[in-house]
C-alpha cells in the first residue's frame, strides 16, 4: 500500500498530529457537528450522502444527521437530491460562511507552520470572486462627487481618487 | 499558455481536490481516512503517490498510526489556484449553471 512513499516513511511531527486531531486545530473545540463541518469545508466540491459523512468522520448516523441539519440551517449545504428518501448534500459556493471557514482552515495551519496560505487564498479569492475595482485619478474630483452613479458603475470618493467598480461580479 | 502552468506533476482536478481536502484538514490525515476519501474520489493511492513523489506527499507515522502528509503545500496550492478550487466562491456556482445549460 502506497509503496513508493512507504520507502520514505517519516515521523509525523507532534505539532501536526495534535492539530489534525481536532477540527480547525481545536480552536472551536471538538464536537461531532464541527467534524461534519470541517469535512464539508475540506472538500466543498463533492456531493455527500449521510453515509459518506459517517464513513469519512467515523461518527454515528444520528451525530452526522444533526450536523447536517445545522449546516442546512445555516445555508452552508443544501439537499440536491430529487429523491426525498435519499438526500444528497452539496456545499453552496454562494455561502459566505463556507468561504470564511475555508480561510479559517488555512489560518489554522498558518498559525502552526508559520506559512501564509490564508493570505494567498484571500488574494486568489479577490482575483476570482470579487468585482473588479479600477482606481483612476480624476482631475475634477467634484464631478464624481456630483454624479456618484454613472451608467451602472459605482463611483466612490476615495481620498481624491475615483474608485470605479462594476456592480457585476 | 503552457508557461503559466504550475510546477509539474499535474495532480489533475480530482487529485487537486484530494490535496486540498488534505490541506484543509491540517495537511495530514490517517491513512485509512485517506483511502476512504480517495475511493470516493475515484483515485488510487499507489498510483497517485508514485506520480506525485514522496517529496510532495508522503507516508508518515505517529504513535503507531500511519498518516498521509502533504509536505509540499506550495505545489498543491498552485494547482488548486490553477483549477480554481482553493476557495469556494459564487463564480463557481455561475460556472456550474452555465455547464448545465
Amino acid at each position: 500500500m502506497m509503496q513508493a512513499s512507504k520507502d520514505a516513511e517519516v515521523l509525523l511531527p507532534d505539532r501536526v498530529r495534535e492539530s489534525v486531531e481536532k477540527p480547525f486545530g481545536g480552536l472551536l473545540g471538538d464536537t461531532a457537528e464541527l467534524r461534519v463541518l470541517e469535512e464539508i469545508v475540506a472538500d466543498p466540491y463533492t456531493d455527500y450522502t449521510q453515509g459518506d459523512l459517517v464513513e469519512l468522520t467515523g461518527l454515528s448516523d444520528p451525530s452526522v444527521r444533526k450536523g447536517i441539519e445545522r449546516l442546512v440551517e445555516h445555508g452552508i449545504v443544501r439537499n440536491v437530491s430529487r429523491v426525498r428518501r435519499r438526500p444528497v448534500y452539496r456545499a453552496d459556493p454562494d455561502s459566505r460562511k463556507l468561504t470564511a471557514l475555508t480561510f479559517l482552515a488555512y489560518a489554522s495551519m498558518d498559525g502552526r507552520d508559520g506559512t501564509r496560505a490564508m493570505d494567498d487564498a484571500v488574494r486568489h479569492y479577490c482575483d476570482r470572486a470579487l468585482p473588479r475595482v479600477d482606481v483612476i485619478t480624476v482631475e475634477d474630483h467634484a464631478t464624481f462627487v456630483d454624479y456618484p452613479v454613472i451608467s451602472g458603475l459605482v463611483v466612490a470618493d476615495y481620498g481624491g481618487q475615483g474608485c470605479v467598480s462594476s456592480r457585476e461580479a | 499558455m503552457q508557461d503559466n502552468l504550475p510546477e509539474r506533476p499535474d495532480p489533475g482536478y480530482d487529485g487537486t481536490r484530494f490535496l486540498g481536502w488534505l490541506k484543509r484538514h491540517g495537511s495530514a490525515r490517517s491513512l485509512d481516512t485517506c483511502m476512504r476519501k480517495l475511493r470516493k474520489i475515484g483515485l488510487d493511492l499507489d498510483t497517485a503517490a508514485v506520480e506525485w513523489g514522496s517529496d510532495r506527499v508522503r507516508r508518515a507515522r505517529s504513535r503507531g498510526e500511519a498518516y498521509i502528509w502533504l509536505v509540499d503545500s506550495d505545489w498543491a496550492d498552485a494547482w488548486a489556484r490553477h483549477y480554481d478550487i482553493e476557495v469556494p466562491h459564487h463564480a463557481q456556482t455561475l460556472r456550474t449553471k452555465e455547464k448545465l445549460r
